[in-house]
């Protein structure tokens, strides 16, 4: 496979900031999910 | 349910663990770079300055942090009622899995040396080529696969059978092998000029502004701020334990290491030919390409290269399960989940999250094209995140805990620190020096990408040329080991003794209890 495209400075900084974004985002509806069963408990 | 939270078991533990989440891949290879770069010991002033004025509160801030609330990061800030805590704790818990991403692949690139090494694989080669054929092999994926089972396999064991007893093998082996290879190092015939070139201080280097700049920078990368797991870390310390007289030999350990780094890295180079190249390497460069071609040549070099890339991987390690764990303390603690199962899920997760930072290194063309993905989220996250959540860690003890913030860092502490003193350094000048550090490095990002035009002056290496040892090289040599190491062996023992009476006292009272 030809990973090339992941040497390009414009896919890579797209790449790692949405990477950051996205993961953070999840992790904070996954702890709002956690939280409410919490509290359902 | 509630289940009784872990803690560290021993003082000594404790100790061993926090300088172990401090000592990494930046002692090793950032502060002999960064030393050589800016002037030898002209570094070593702002350094000692930013690192006893700024780094050693910053760190005392998230310690208390972490012991005053007992919780992970999330639950920390979410505690105190910081404005958004919940949000900004969570990026404590989630930030450092970006920073384990990438540190390791650079921990497999060092396992893989010990290795290669002791195996002699890249002798007569030229080193450069060999590491960017590493990086375009197979064993980047096995390597990369053993470290983190290796870091999920100790934090699965828990706080005290997993990382403190990890840290406690780990952490004095690091210490026994740099010093060997530090001996080795500084007695190699022609080993004087790598000593000057290290501890004669270029005055040029210390009236530079990016000398302090890259000084505080270092102080905050080295101490293993603004990441979470000193807080997290913080969080299982014994109330028992005073918080200024342990974080001053947490510092003095972890720059005792670095020392010993320099001399076990200038002296070999200057010896052995390597010199003119040292002084002007990249970091990464350092350990990968040119103390390679210095063990090739060195007597014994097979040996003396494994064990340096052996202690490499302890400092790595002891660094990398700190940054795992504060997401597995929060699966544990919110989550319910048992170690084992948020160890294992962590370590799926953070092994999926490496991959695209080792498929880059397929990528035909140069290291720089290799390892394009890796340096940018290490300028995100090594780099700009860092000082963020450190600043926030700082603003949540200084102004949000208020008094019991600074009664917190008093508690149980053999020397107090005065309230008003504190209160003001805490509150102002940490901050503020913090602050610069986060403004400086965004503006050099910026115009290094182009977005912005150049503010800062790019750095120029600084010429060396030897003059022979110097009355003023024996005396920093001399200064500079006598405070870090003499300091450091002081506390150590002292701890060490403490530790040793409370034993006695145990079973005394057992004794007299039957």
């Amino acid at each position: 496979m030809d990973f090339t495209i992941l040497a390009d400075a414009k896919f890579g900084w797209i790449f790692v900031i949405s990477e950051i974004v996205i993961i953070y985002l999840i992790f904070l509806l996954i702890h709002r999910v956690v939280e409410r069963k919490i509290k359902k408990k | 349910m509630t289940t009784k939270r872990e803690t560290w078991r021993s003082h000594w533990g404790m100790i061993v663990a926090m300088i172990g989440t401090a000592i990494g891949l930046g002692n090793i290879w950032r502060f002999p770079y960064l030393c050589g770069k800016y002037g030898g010991a002209s570094f070593l002033i702002p350094y000692v300055v930013l690192l006893f004025g700024i780094a050693i509160f910053a760190m005392m801030c998230e310690w208390v942090l972490g012991r005053h609330t007992k919780r992970e990061p999330l639950g920390a800030f979410d505690k105190i009622k910081f404005p958004f805590g919940r949000d900004i704790g969570a990026w404590g818990v989630i930030g450092p899995f970006f920073l384990y991403s990438y540190y390791i692949v650079i921990t497999s690139w060092v396992i893989f040396f010990v290795f290669a090494s002791l195996e002699g694989l890249y002798f007569g080669k030229d080193t450069e080529a060999y590491f960017s054929s590493f990086l375009g092999s197979k064993w980047i994926f096995v390597v990369h696969f053993i470290a983190v089972c290796i870091t999920s396999g100790i934090l699965a064991m828990g706080v005290q059978k997993g990382i403190e007893r990890a840290c406690k093998i780990m952490i004095p082996t690091l210490f026994v092998l740099l010093i060997i290879v530090a001996i080795r190092s500084v007695t190699l015939p022609g080993a004087a000029e790598g000593i000057e070139f290290y501890m004669r201080p270029r005055w040029e280097g210390l009236l530079n502004v990016e000398t302090w700049i890259a000084a505080l920078g270092q102080v905050f990368f080295t101490l293993s701020l603004g990441m979470g797991a000193m807080l997290l870390y913080g969080s299982y310390m014994k109330d028992e334990w005073g918080i200024p007289m342990n974080a001053l030999t947490v510092t003095l350990g972890n720059t005792s290491a670095s020392i010993l780094a320099g001399f076990a890295i200038f002296p070999a180079a200057f010896a052995l030919g390597f010199g003119a190249v040292i002084g002007g390497a990249k970091s990464i460069g350092l350990t990968f390409f040119v103390l390679p071609k210095v063990f090739e040549v060195m007597p014994g070099g097979h040996i003396f290269g494994g064990i340096f890339f052996v202690l490499l991987a302890f400092g790595a390690i002891s660094s990398a399960i700190s940054i795992q764990e504060p997401a597995i303390a929060w699966l544990k603690e919110e989550a319910s989940w048992t170690r084992r199962e948020a160890a294992l899920f962590t370590g799926i997760i953070l092994w999926i999250m490496g991959l695209p930072f080792i498929l880059n290194g397929f990528v035909q063309g140069g290291i720089g094209a290799k390892l394009a993905l890796l340096s940018k989220m290490d300028i995100i996250i090594g780099q700009l995140a860092i000082p963020v959540f450190g600043i926030l860690a700082i603003i949540a003890v200084g102004y949000f805990m208020g008094n019991r913030g600074f009664d917190e860092m008093n508690k149980n502490a053999r020397v107090k620190l005065s309230h008003t003193w504190i209160k003001f350094w805490i509150r102002a000048i940490v901050p503020v020096f913090i602050g610069l550090l986060f403004m400086l490095t965004l503006i050099r990002v910026l115009q290094d990408n182009g977005i912005i035009p150049r503010v800062i002056p790019s750095a120029k290496d600084i010429e060396f040329t030897s003059i022979g040892i110097t009355p003023m090289t024996v005396f920093m040599t001399i200064f500079i080991c006598v405070i870090f190491w003499g300091g450091f062996i002081y506390f150590t023992v002292k701890v060490l003794t403490i530790e040793r009476d409370k034993r006695r006292r145990v079973k005394r009272g057992l004794h007299h209890s039957r």
